[in-house]
């Protein structure tokens, strides 16, 4: 158990932390929750199916779960107030930290199946076939989101 | 010298952006669209993710601790796996249909036999024990009632399943021959333990080759035919031949007797091992053909 925290907590932080729009405090919540169905279920887990999308498609619904129960999308609170991961110098920070509101604003922008879509694919890198798997959805409808997303995401940060 | 370092340490964006654009022809499937959500995609790399601590992962350890299963041995995995077998839990499963009285019935014949081969036999008689002849018949009865839609109640839903209909028979037999088995077992240890002059293996091997037979055969002749009554009429004739041929001295016997083989006889048990195997193995060819319980249910 040790050696599977230690090889996913970082990237199923990340993820969760996207898809709470910025929200450390509740990724990290989320991310123990994940972990503790994966605890709960891993007799479920079908070796050698991969584990990577067995994972994500947990922590999805983990943080589905948690936006139906609190009755409010994943990013209603987002790209105004999100916790900023930068320890840049003043300057610096100020403009990273511009440039990633921007993109979170675009993200915060796209339906919540475009933006889990969208976060696993360019920055969880998962392959177009572990996240149909992930979110049980066909191969086609990933490539669907993935370019409708994308095209929104463009849209909106060409706006600035 | 830390320029260097810091230098081999910034990822080269070149073959970067060569993934990235892969990636996205890959995802619309247009060279000319990739190309123009490139700018996009390469921005959503603004947007980092913190990176947990080392003391984030181990608080987070410490908080998925009390949720950890129990280390068990292999001992108790192999068990647990055992129990979450799937011919296992076919066999569970059809504890519950297959008839309660059978349960008691043979346990209570089982103990009966075991008492009266104790009253009615000294010790040094020599001679078939009453138990042997009672062991077999009582798993030939058992398992007479184990197929056909009069004693199954829960016939048209079993139809249904994804499980075979030989493999829920399988394991009805499996069942309820198994507990024939178990309990013919305890009677024999039970009076080898009271009667230290019978032999506990040597009253084994006479009734186990006889019973397996018995009880193939009966199994048989209620696939065959539908009906539980002619396991029972044949198995009854059968072993009531048997039975007047061990109690009836050989000089007494009817001429017909001696011409019908002694399925007692020690040099009989192999070949009804295998007989056994046979009659079951045609048993279940039978009882798997659907047209079979098609038909069964329409003569009903």
């Amino acid at each position: 158990m040790n050696t599977l925290v230690e090889r996913h907590h970082s990237p199923l932080l990340g993820f969760l932390y996207r898809l709470t729009g910025g929200d450390r405090a509740l990724a990290e919540d989320l991310a123990q929750e994940a972990f503790l169905r994966v605890l709960r279920s891993i007799e479920q887990y079908a070796h050698p199916r991969p584990f990577k999308p067995w994972l994500y498609a947990i922590a999805t619904n983990t943080a589905r779960d948690y936006f139906k129960r609190a009755d409010t999308r994943y990013t209603d609170s987002m790209a105004e107030d999100f916790d900023s991961p930068a320890d840049d110098p003043p300057d610096a920070h100020l403009l990273a930290a511009e440039d990633a509101r921007q993109v979170a604003a675009a993200m915060a922008a796209l339906p919540d199946h475009q933006r889990e879509t969208v976060v696993l694919r360019y920055y969880q890198d998962l392959s177009l076939n572990e996240i149909a798997e992930a979110l049980d959805v066909p191969v086609g409808t990933v490539k669907s989101r993935l370019s409708l997303g994308l095209k929104r995401m463009r849209e909106m940060l060409e706006k600035g | 010298m830390k320029a260097e370092k810091g230098k081999s340490q910034m990822p080269n964006p070149k073959p970067q952006l060569e993934q990235l654009r892969a990636k996205l022809i890959e995802d619309t499937g247009s060279p000319l669209e990739a190309e123009q959500l490139l700018s996009t995609a390469r921005r959503l790399r603004d947007w980092p993710a913190p990176q947990p601590s080392a003391q984030d992962t181990a608080k987070l350890l410490a908080a998925l601790q009390p949720a950890l299963p129990a280390r068990s041995s292999a001992i108790s995995h192999l068990l647990s796996d055992l129990r979450n077998s799937w011919p296992l839990l076919l066999i569970h499963s059809q504890l519950r249909v297959v008839r309660a009285e059978i349960w008691t019935a043979s346990a209570l014949v089982m103990a009966l036999g075991a008492v009266v081969t104790l009253a009615l036999t000294q010790p040094g008689t020599g001679g078939t024990l009453p138990f042997v002849l009672v062991a077999p018949f009582v798993a030939a009865l058992g398992v007479s009632f184990l197929y056909g839609p009069a004693v199954d109640p829960a016939l048209e839903i079993e139809l249904t399943t994804p499980v075979s209909p030989r493999l829920v028979l399988l394991a009805r037999l499996a069942l309820v021959f198994g507990f024939d088995l178990i309990l013919s077992l305890v009677a024999s240890a039970a009076l080898a333990v009271v009667r230290p002059d019978i032999s506990l293996w040597s009253l084994v091997s006479a009734w186990l080759a006889p019973m397996t037979f018995l009880s193939a055969l009966a199994f048989l002749l209620s696939v065959i035919t539908l009906d539980t009554l002619h396991g029972v009429a044949v198995s009854l004739l059968l072993w009531g031949y048997q039975t007047m041929r061990a109690l009836v001295p050989s000089d007494s016997r009817l001429p017909l007797l001696a011409l019908l083989p002694n399925l007692l006889a020690a040099d009989a048990r192999w070949p009804l091992f295998l007989l056994a195997m046979a009659l079951s193995a045609v048993a279940l060819w039978l009882a798997g053909r659907e047209e079979r319980w098609v038909n069964g249910m329409a003569a009903l």
